[in-house]
C-alpha cells in the first residue's frame, strides 16, 4: 500500500513580491524522470514532504510518462511532481489522475515553478490518447490548514470536493481536503 | 622442392592472400592441404606457423616456422615469415635480422623492404630508415610515400634542411599535376614542408613560403596562425597585430590569440609596469566590447590587473559567473591564487556576496538587482572550494553543508563535500559523500568512476569493484577483466595502490604490471601508424605522434605504476617482520602466542572462505565463456627471485624518458643501494642533486650512501672509490665525513622553510647516523606540531611520521598518535574514540560538532536516531533549556532597539498581567532578575506548566497566588516559569508572538536554518529527526535495552524556557556567534554590547567544593552558565526535555565551540563528561581524570537515586482498605489558584470494562486506580516531568468530598 499522498505545498502563491529576480536571469525547463535520475526526485520528496514513499511508489512513477516530471531552474533540479492514474471501477472509458506530490525547494518558491508543473499536468491530462481511457478529473489531498496550497490549487481551477477527517493521523493537522478539477 | 605443382602453387598463392585478408583459419586449412602432399615444403610450413601464431598457438607457430626455415634456408619467404613472427612478439632485434637476411636473398623485394623500413622507424633507427627509403626510391621514384618517408627521416635526424630538399625535389615532380582545388593530402604536405622551414630557424623564409601556399591549403586557420606567429617573430608588429585581430574575430576564446595580440602591441612583458597594465586592460576592455560573448576577454583582465583594478575586474567576473551558475568557476579562478593578494581579494569578494545575498538576495545589497536563488547556491559552492583549497576543511564543510541544505539535489555539492572530507583525512566520509552524488545521477560515468576511486582509497575494494562494473558491458563473463582489456589504467592504479596500502603485495604488483603492459601496447600500437600516416599524409600529426611516443613513459600513470611497483619490490626485498606489534603491545609472551595462534586460525578460515568464493566465481566465468585468471594473487611477482632487478626493469624507461623528474633518480638510488651498486647509486644521487640539491628525500639518501660507503670500507674497489671521492665534496659540501654536522646544516638551512618532509627526512638522518640519538630524532619529528608546519602537514605525512616512529620502537609513538588525532580528528582514531565512549555510556544516538579556530574539525552522528536510521550531524532534536540563551539574546536585541531595558523598568510595566502576591516585589523585578534566576519563585510552581495546553498568559496570571520571599535576593533559584514571563513580556512589547520575534531577531539573521520552535514543527521539518529513549537502569542502557518514548509537546507554554529544536551544525554556529559577540561571516549581526551583557555574571550558583579543574565559583549570566576549565573560560548550557539532551560549550580564548545532542534520559553527566573529554583532547590539556568512566559511575548512582525517589514519594500501600464512597462521589471539578483545575470523571476502563475514575489536569490526563482509603494512584506518561504519584481525596469520610491533594497541593471542589 502506498502511504497517503500529501501536498504540503511548497509552491507559489498568488502574492507577488517585489524581490523576484529578473526573468532574463534564469532558465526554466521540465525534465523526464528516469531510472537514472530517480535519486533526484527521491531526494526532493524526502526534503519536501514528511511522508516517506516506498520503492513501489517510485517504480510506478517511472510508468506514468508525462505525469511525473522534474523541473530545472538554471539547470539545477529544484522541484517535481508525481501523479498516478487511477482506473474507475465499472468505467472503462475514463480514469482519474491523482497528484501524489508536487513541490519546489524552499529557496525557489514564488518563481512560478509550481504553476509550471501543475499546468503541465493539466495540459497533458486534457490530451486524450486513443489507446487509453480519457482522464475525467484530476484530484489531490491537501492539509486543511495549508492555506497557501489551497489558494494555489484554487487559482488553477481546483475545488474542494470533500473534507476528510483524520486523513493524516501522523500529523498535528490531521484533517485534509480532497481537491479536484473536472476536465471537459 | 620449392617449386610446387600448378594446383598447389595456386593454392599457395591463395593462402598468401588469406594472410593479407586476415582469414587465418581458411589459410591454415589451405596450408595443411598442401602439406598433406608435400609435408616438407618449407614455405608452406612457415606460413602455417604464421597462421598458428594468429590463432593463438604460439608454441606451434615457432615450431612450424623454424621447421620450414630449416627445410628451406634460401627462401626469403621463410625469413620474412620468421621476421614477422618475431615482430609480433615485439622481438625487434631478431625481426630486423630476419628481414635483412630475407633482403640478402631477394634484394629488390618491395614488400620486405617496406616491412623492414617500418621496423626501422619503429625502433627509431632513422639512418637505417633513410637508407632503406633511398633504395626504395631508386626502385620506385614515383612513389609519394617513399619521398615523404625520406623527408621525415631527415627531419627526425635533426636535419630539417635535408628534409626540405627532399620535399622540394618531390614537389618539383608534381609541378604539372598540382590539384586545382585544395586537396587535403597535398595541403598537409605543404604545411609540413612549411613547418620544416620554420624548424631551420629561417622565419623569413618560412613566411615567404607560407605566402605562396594559401590557395593550395585546406587548413586556412593554420595558415593564419602561422602567419601571425611569423610576423610577430619577425618584429613586424603592426602586421602581426592585424593578423591576431583577424584570428580573434574567428575565435574569440583562444587565449593564445590574445597573447599574440598583446605581444604585437608591445605589451608582452609578464611583469607589466603600471602604465602597461592600464594599456593591457584597456585593450581587453575594447575586445570585450567587440566580443561580448568571449570568455577569454573577460577572464584575462584578472590575470593582468593588480590592486584595486584587480578587485574591480574580479568583482565583475565573479558576479557574472555566479549569476550564470558556472560550476567550473573555482577551478578556473584558482590559478590566480599563486598571488596571495589576489587570493585574499577574491575571498573578501565572495564573503561579501554571501552576506549580501543572505540579507537582500543581491550581490551588494542594492535594491535593484535581485539575483536568482542559484546565485546564493553557487556562491556557497565557490566558498566551500575556496576554503578547501586553503585546507581549511572545517570552514569548507560548513559552506558545503549550507549549500546542500539550500539545494539538496545538486550533484556537484556532494562531489565537493567528498573532496573536502578526503583532504581532512576522512576517507570513509568522503566515500559516502561521493556515493550520494552517484546515487543522484546514475548515468554519469565520471561520477561513477570518481566514486570507485574514493572507495578504493577508503580501502573498500569490494564496493569499488561493484561500482566500477556498473558501467562495464553487462553481457561479459568477467566485467572486471573487461576494464583491463579497455586499458582503464586509473582503475588498475587505484586498485594496486589500495592493495599496497593494505599490504597485499602480490595483487598490487599484478595491477602495476597491468599498467606497464598497457604502455607496451601503446608503443606497439604506433606500428600501424607508420604506414597509415605516410599514406594518408597526416604528417604534422605523425611527427607529433613520434615525439609523444618517445617520451610516452614519462606520463604520470606510468610513473605512478613504477612508484607503486618499486615500493612493492623493495618491501619484498626487505621482508619486514609481521605488523602486529601494535596489537600485541603490553602482552606477555604467552598471551602473544595465544593471540597469534588465534590470528592464524582466523586467517586460515578467511583464506578458505575466499578460496571457495573464488572457485565459485571462476565457475561462473567459465560458464559464461570467459577466461579464468590463473594467478589472481600475483604470486608470479611475489616469487620473483630478484625483486630489485624486476623493479629496475620498470625503472629503466623512466631513466630514459623522464630523466628530468627527481623521483626517477630517488627510486633509482633506493634500488641500487639495495644491490650494493655504489657507482650506480652515486650516479642517481648526482642526478637528483643536480635537479634539486635541497630535496628532502635526497638528504636522507645521501646519509644512507655515506653510511654504506663507510660500512663497505676497504672492500670498495679503488677505481670505484676514486669516482666516489671525486664527487664527495660536491654532494656533502665537505662534510661527508661528519654526517652529524652535515645533517645539522641541513636542518639549519631549512629551519624557516616550514616543510614537514624536510623535518622527517632530517629526523630519519639523525637516527640513521646514530640510533642512540633517538630522542633527538623524536624531538625533530615533534617539531611538526608547531604552527610553522601547519601548511605542509598532511594526513599522509602524519601517517608516514607515525610509521617512522614505530619503526624506531619509539616510546613517544602513542603521544604522536594522539597529536595526529588532534590534527585530524575526523580521522578514524578520534571518531572511534567517541563511538567507544557512546557505547560505553549506553547512549542510543548522539551527534557532536566541534569548531576549533574556525575549523569545523568534527561534525558527526553516532548510533541511531530511531529504530533504523543513523544519527547524523544534520539530525534534529529538541534542545530544551539551551533555548534560554536565545530568549536572553532576543531580549538583548530589543534592548538595543530601545524597546526594553535590562535592569531599570519593572517587568510588570511591559506585561501588566505579571503580578506577584507582594506588590512591592511586582514593582521591582526586572528582566535581569528573571533571566538570571534570582526571583526566588518556588520550583514546584511550574509543575503544572509542563505539557500544559493553557495559554502562557493564563498561567502567568496565576503567579500572583504563589507565596514568595518578599524581598529581592541574589540567590540563584532556577526558574523556567520566569523565562516564560520574560519571553512573553518581550513579545508584548514587540507586538508579535515570542516565537516570531526570536525567529526575526536571531534565527533568520544568523541563517540558523535547522532551528525552530516546537517538537511538532521539528517532526514536520525533516524526517531526519531523533526519537527519545529511556532505560530502566544504566546496565540496560549499556546493553542496548531502551524504551522508545513519545516526543511530547512539553514546553509549549514555557517556550522561552525550552521549546526549541536544532542540530549540532546550527548549535556550533550559534556558539560561534556568541563567542564573537554577535559577529559572523564578517558581519556584526547582533548587538555586541548586549551579547556581552548576557555573558556577564549576574548570579552566583551555590555549588560547594568544586574540583580544581573548574572556576572556584560557578556563575550565571543571562541564559548561560559561566565557568572555566583548566584555565580556559567557557560559557555553556545544558538542555533536557522528554528524553533528549543538549549541551553547548564556548571557549572564547581557545576559540573552541563544542555542541552535543543525545537522545536518552539521564545523560546529563555524559554530555558534561564528553565535553571535558573533547576539550582535553582538542586543547591538549593535561589529563586529570577519566571523565568518561567517572560520568558513568555518577550516572549509575543517578539511576539509583531516581528509583528511590519515585518510591519514596508514594506511601506504602495498606492492604484491604477500600474507598469510603462509591466512585461517583469523587467526581467533580477541583481547582487550585496556582495550578489550575483538575477534573475527575467516571467511565469504563477500556481493558477491563469496569467503572474507573479518570483525571484531567491542565497538562495530564489518565486513569486512576484505587490504592488505599481515599487515595488513587496514577501514572504520568512523560518522562522527567512527573512519575507515579497518588491523589488523595479529603472529606470523603464525612460523606462529602470537598477537595483533593495532588503533589502536596490542595485543589478545592469548585
Amino acid at each position: 500500500m502506498t502511504p497517503p499522498a500529501i501536498n504540503m505545498n511548497s509552491t507559489a502563491s498568488a502574492t507577488t513580491t517585489g524581490d523576484k529576480p529578473k526573468s532574463s536571469a534564469f532558465r526554466i525547463g521540465l525534465g523526464d524522470i528516469t531510472v537514472n535520475n530517480l535519486g533526484q526526485i527521491k531526494r526532493l520528496n524526502t526534503v519536501l514532504f514528511p511522508v516517506v514513499y516506498n520503492s513501489s511508489f517510485y517504480k510506478e512513477i517511472l510508468e506514468v510518462g508525462e505525469f511525473a516530471k522534474i523541473i530545472y531552474f538554471n539547470d539545477v533540479c529544484v522541484g517535481g511532481v508525481c501523479c498516478r492514474k487511477e482506473p474507475i471501477a465499472g468505467d472503462k472509458s475514463s480514469q482519474n489522475l491523482y497528484i501524489a506530490t508536487l513541490g519546489v525547494l524552499a529557496p525557489y518558491r514564488r518563481l512560478g515553478l509550481g504553476s509550471r508543473l501543475l499546468t503541465h499536468i493539466l495540459e497533458n491530462a486534457e490530451l486524450t490518447s486513443s489507446s487509453e481511457p480519457k482522464i475525467g478529473k484530476v484530484y489531490l489531498h491537501v492539509q486543511k490548514t495549508n492555506e497557501e496550497a489551497l489558494e494555489f490549487y484554487k487559482k488553477h481551477g481546483f475545488q474542494i470536493a470533500e473534507t476528510l477527517e483524520n486523513y493524516y493521523p501522523q500529523f498535528d493537522d490531521k484533517d485534509a481536503y480532497r481537491l479536484e478539477k473536472v476536465l471537459n | 622442392m620449392r617449386e610446387l605443382p600448378q594446383k598447389e602453387a595456386n593454392l599457395f598463392k591463395q593462402i598468401l592472400r588469406c594472410y593479407e585478408t586476415k582469414e587465418y583459419k581458411k589459410g591454415l586449412k589451405g596450408a595443411e592441404q598442401i602439406l598433406k602432399k608435400f609435408p616438407e615444403h618449407g614455405e608452406t610450413l612457415a606460413l602455417k606457423g604464421l597462421f598458428c601464431n594468429h590463432l593463438d598457438k604460439k608454441e606451434e607457430a615457432y615450431e612450424f616456422v623454424r621447421k620450414g626455415l630449416r627445410l628451406d634456408l634460401k627462401s626469403h619467404v621463410c625469413w620474412h615469415v620468421f621476421g614477422l613472427l618475431h615482430r609480433s612478439d615485439r622481438n625487434y632485434e631478431e625481426a630486423l635480422k630476419c628481414y635483412s637476411q630475407a633482403l640478402r636473398i631477394d634484394k629488390e623485394n618491395l614488400q620486405i623492404m617496406r616491412d623492414y623500413s617500418l621496423l626501422q622507424i619503429h625502433t627509431r633507427n632513422y639512418e637505417g630508415f633513410a637508407d632503406t627509403l633511398h633504395q626504395l626510391l631508386e626502385l620506385k621514384p614515383q612513389n609519394r610515400q617513399f619521398w615523404i618517408g625520406l623527408a621525415i627521416a631527415y627531419h627526425m635526424m635533426g636535419k630539417p634542411d635535408l628534409g626540405i630538399k627532399v620535399l622540394a625535389a618531390f614537389e618539383e615532380t608534381l609541378k604539372d599535376e598540382i590539384p586545382a582545388k585544395p586537396d587535403y593530402e597535398h595541403s598537409e604536405m605543404l604545411l609540413y614542408h612549411n613547418s620544416l622551414i620554420q624548424e631551420t630557424g629561417d622565419i623569413q623564409a618560412a613566411l615567404d613560403h607560407l605566402e605562396t601556399l594559401e590557395k593550395h591549403v585546406c587548413d586556412k586557420k593554420a595558415i593564419k596562425e602561422k602567419r601571425a606567429e611569423y610576423l610577430l617573430a619577425l618584429g613586424r608588429h603592426e602586421e602581426a597585430e592585424a593578423a591576431y585581430r583577424i584570428l580573434i574575430a574567428h575565435n574569440s576564446d583562444n587565449f593564445s590569440y590574445f597573447d599574440g595580440l598583446r605581444k604585437s602591441v608591445g605589451l608582452g612583458n609578464e611583469d607589466l609596469s603600471a602604465d602597461d597594465q592600464v594599456k593591457v586592460l584597456d585593450l581587453l576592455k575594447s575586445l570585450q566590447e567587440n566580443y561580448p560573448r568571449s570568455n577569454a576577454a573577460k577572464r584575462l583582465p584578472l590575470r593582468y590587473a593588480t590592486g584595486d583594478a584587480f578587485v574591480k575586474v574580479a568583482d565583475e567576473y565573479l558576479r557574472s559567473m555566479l549569476r550564470k551558475g558556472v560550476p567550473s568557476l573555482f577551478v578556473n579562478i584558482k590559478t590566480l591564487y599563486a598571488n596571495n593578494e589576489k587570493e585574499e581579494a577574491i575571498e573578501k569578494l565572495a564573503l561579501g556576496y554571501l552576506a549580501a545575498l543572505d540579507k537582500s538576495k543581491s550581490f551588494d545589497n542594492s535594491d535593484s538587482a535581485v539575483e536568482p536563488p542559484t546565485a546564493l547556491l553557487w556562491t556557497l559552492y565557490f566558498l566551500a572550494q575556496h576554503f578547501d583549497f586553503q585546507r581549511k576543511s572545517g570552514q569548507a564543510l560548513s559552506y558545503i553543508n549550507r549549500a546542500i541544505e539550500h539545494t539538496p539535489t545538486l550533484v556537484e555539492l556532494y562531489m565537493t563535500k567528498g573532496r573536502i572530507l578526503k583532504h581532512a583525512g576522512d576517507l570513509v566520509g568522503a566515500m559516502d559523500a561521493v556515493n550520494e552524488a552517484r546515487e543522484l545521477d546514475l548515468q554519469d560515468r565520471f561520477i561513477n568512476s570518481k566514486c570507485t576511486k574514493y572507495m578504493a582509497r577508503a580501502g573498500k575494494m569490494n564496493e569499488a569493484e561493484k561500482t566500477v562494473v556498473l558501467f562495464a558491458r553487462a553481457d561479459l563473463a568477467d566485467p572486471l577483466n573487461d576494464l583491463v582489456e579497455m586499458q582503464a589504467m586509473w582503475f588498475s592504479l587505484e586498485c594496486g595502490e589500495s592493495q599496497l596500502r593494505q599490504g597485499h603485495i602480490g595483487p598490487a604488483l599484478k595491477r602495476f604490471h597491468q599498467v606497464e603492459k598497457h604502455f607496451n601496447d601503446f608503443t606497439e600500437d604506433q606500428f600501424d601508424f607508420h604506414m597509415y600516416c605516410l599514406r594518408k599524409m597526416t604528417l604534422r600529426a605523425y611527427v607529433s605522434l613520434l615525439k609523444l611516443e618517445d617520451q610516452l613513459r614519462s606520463h604520470q600513470y606510468y610513473v605512478r605504476a613504477v612508484e607503486g611497483a618499486v615500493r612493492c619490490y623493495v618491501q619484498l626485498f626487505d621482508k619486514p617482520e609481521s605488523d602486529d606489534s601494535e596489537a600485541t603491545e603490553g602482552m606477555t609472551e604467552a598471551e602473544k602466542k595465544k593471540f597469534r595462534n588465534k590470528q592464524r586460525k582466523a586467517e586460515l578460515k578467511a583464506q578458505k572462505e575466499t578460496e571457495e568464493k573464488k572457485a565459485q566465481a571462476a565457475q561462473e566465468i567459465l560458464k559464461k565463456g570467459g577466461k579464468v585468471d590463473e594467478d589472481p594473487d600475483g604470486l608470479k611477482y611475489t616469487k620473483a627471485e630478484d625483486p630489485i632487478g624486476e623493479a629496475l626493469k620498470l625503472l629503466k624507461p623512466l631513466q630514459e624518458q623522464a630523466a628530468e623528474r627527481i623521483e626517477t633518480h630517488l627510486m633509482g638510488f633506493d634500488l641500487y643501494i639495495r644491490k650494493n651498486k655504489l657507482l650506480l647509486a652515486l650516479k642517481a644521487l648526482l642526478k637528483s642533486h643536480k635537479i634539486d640539491a635541497n630535496n628532502s628525500v635526497l638528504h636522507e639518501q645521501l646519509v644512507r650512501f655515506a653510511l654504506a660507503v663507510r660500512k663497505a670500507g676497504n672492500s670498495v674497489k679503488p677505481a670505484v672509490k676514486a669516482v666516489i671521492d671525486k664527487h664527495w665534496d660536491t654532494l656533502y659540501q665537505g662534510k661527508g665525513d661528519d654526517l652529524a654536522s652535515f645533517t645539522a646544516s641541513f636542518i639549519e638551512k631549512n629551519k624557516d622553510l616550514g616543510s614537514v618532509p624536510h623535518l622527517i627526512s632530517a629526523a630519519i638522518a639523525v637516527y640513521l647516523i646514530n640510533p642512540d640519538e633517538k630522542s633527538k630524532a623524536e624531538d625533530i619529528v615533534f617539531l611538526m606540531a608547531s604552527d610553522k608546519y601547519v601548511k605542509t602537514r598532511s594526513y599522509e605525512n602524519c601517517i608516514f611520521a607515525r610509521k617512522t616512529l614505530k619503526s624506531w620502537r619509539s616510546s613517544r609513538f602513542k603521544e604522536f598518535s594522539a597529536k595526529a588525532a588532534e590534527w585530524y580528528p575526523k580521522s578514524p582514531e578520534f571518531r572511534d574514540g567517541l563511538e567507544k565512549c557512546r557505547i560505553q555510556c549506553g547512549i542510543p544516538g548522539m551527534s557532536v560538532a566541534i569548531l576549533h579556530k574556525g575549523e569545523l574539525v568534527l561534525a558527526e552522528g553516532f548510533g541511531k536516531r530511531n529504530e533504523k536510521d543513523p544519527f547524523t550531524a544534520e539530525t534534529l532534536a529538541p534542545i530544551g533549556s539551551l533555548t534560554k540563551s536565545f530568549t536572553a539574546t532576543t531580549i538583548g536585541e530589543l534592548v538595543a532597539e530601545g524597546k526594553l531595558d535590562w535592569d531599570k523598568t519593572p517587568v510588570n510595566k511591559y506585561l501588566p498581567e505579571f503580578e506577584l502576591k507582594d506588590p512591592v516585589l511586582t514593582s521591582q523585578l526586572t528582566l535581569v532578575d528573571l533571566l538570571s534566576h534570582r526571583t526566588g519563585l518556588p520550583r514546584e510552581t511550574e509543575l503544572s506548566w509542563f505539557l500544559s495546553a493553557e495559554t502562557r498568559s493564563n498561567l502567568i496570571k496565576r503567579l500572583k497566588h504563589v507565596e514568595m520571599p518578599s524581598k529581592l535576593s541574589s540567590k540563584y533559584l532556577y526558574s523556567n516559569a520566569m523565562y516564560a514571563v520574560a519571553g512573553e513580556a518581550a513579545a508584548n512589547v514587540a507586538g508579535a508572538t515570542y516565537e516570531e520575534i526570536v525567529r526575526k531577531k536571531v534565527i533568520e539573521p544568523l541563517s540558523l536554518v535547522n532551528s525552530g520552535f516546537s517538537p511538532v514543527e521539528m517532526e514536520k521539518r525533516s524526517s531526519n529527526h531523533s526519537m527519545p529513549y529511556s532505560a530502566a537502569s544504566l546496565q540496560d542502557a549499556q546493553n542496548g535495552l531502551f524504551k522508545l518514548e513519545d516526543i511530547g509537546d512539553i514546553c509549549k507554554s514555557m517556550a522561552p524556557a525550552g521549546d526549541m529544536f536544532s542540530n549540532v551544525l546550527d548549535m556550533v554556529r550559534w556558539g560561534k556567534v556568541i563567542m564573537n559577540a554577535g559577529e559572523i561571516d564578517g558581519k556584526q549581526v547582533l548587538s555586541k554590547e548586549n551579547v556581552q551583557e548576557t555573558l556577564t555574571p549576574h548570579t552566583i550558583i551555590a555549588c560547594p567544593r568544586r574540583t580544581p579543574e573548574f572556576a572556584p565559583a560557578l556563575t550565571y549570566g543571562l541564559g548561560w552558565d559561566l565557568d572555566s576549565y583548566k584555565g580556559h573560560t567557557f560559557y555553556g548550557h545544558d538542555g533536557a526535555v522528554s528524553g533528549f539532551r543538549s549541551r553547548l560549550e564556548i571557549f572564547p580564548d581557545a576559540d573552541l565551540v563544542i555542541a552535543q545532542l543525545m537522545n536518552v534520559t539521564n545523560s546529563e553527566l555524559f554530555a558534561q563528561g564528553f565535553s571535558r573529554y573533547i576539550s582535553d583532547e582538542i586543547l591538549n590539556l593535561p589529563k586529570t581524570q577519566d571523565w568518561i568512566i567517572n560520568s558513568i559511575k555518577e550516572t549509575e548512582s543517578r539511576y539509583d537515586l531516581m528509583e528511590s525517589m519515585t518510591k519514596s514519594t508514594i506511601p506504602e500501600r495498606i492492604q484491604n482498605k477500600p474507598a469510603s464512597q462509591e466512585l461517583r462521589a469523587y467526581v467533580g471539578e477541583y481547582t487550585n489558584l496556582i495550578h489550575g483545575d483538575v477534573s475527575i470523571t467516571v467511565g469504563k476502563d477500556e481493558i477491563t470494562g469496569e467503572e474507573t475514575l479518570f483525571y484531567k489536569t491542565g497538562c495530564l490526563d489518565g486513569k486512576l486506580s484505587h490504592y488505599h482509603f481515599d487515595s488513587f494512584i496514577y501514572e504520568a506518561k512523560y518522562l522527567e516531568i512527573l512519575s507515579s504519584d497518588i491523589i488523595t481525596f479529603r472529606g470523603a469520610k464525612d460523606g462529602k468530598v470537598e477537595s483533593l491533594e495532588l503533589m502536596a497541593d490542595e485543589y478545592k471542589r469548585k
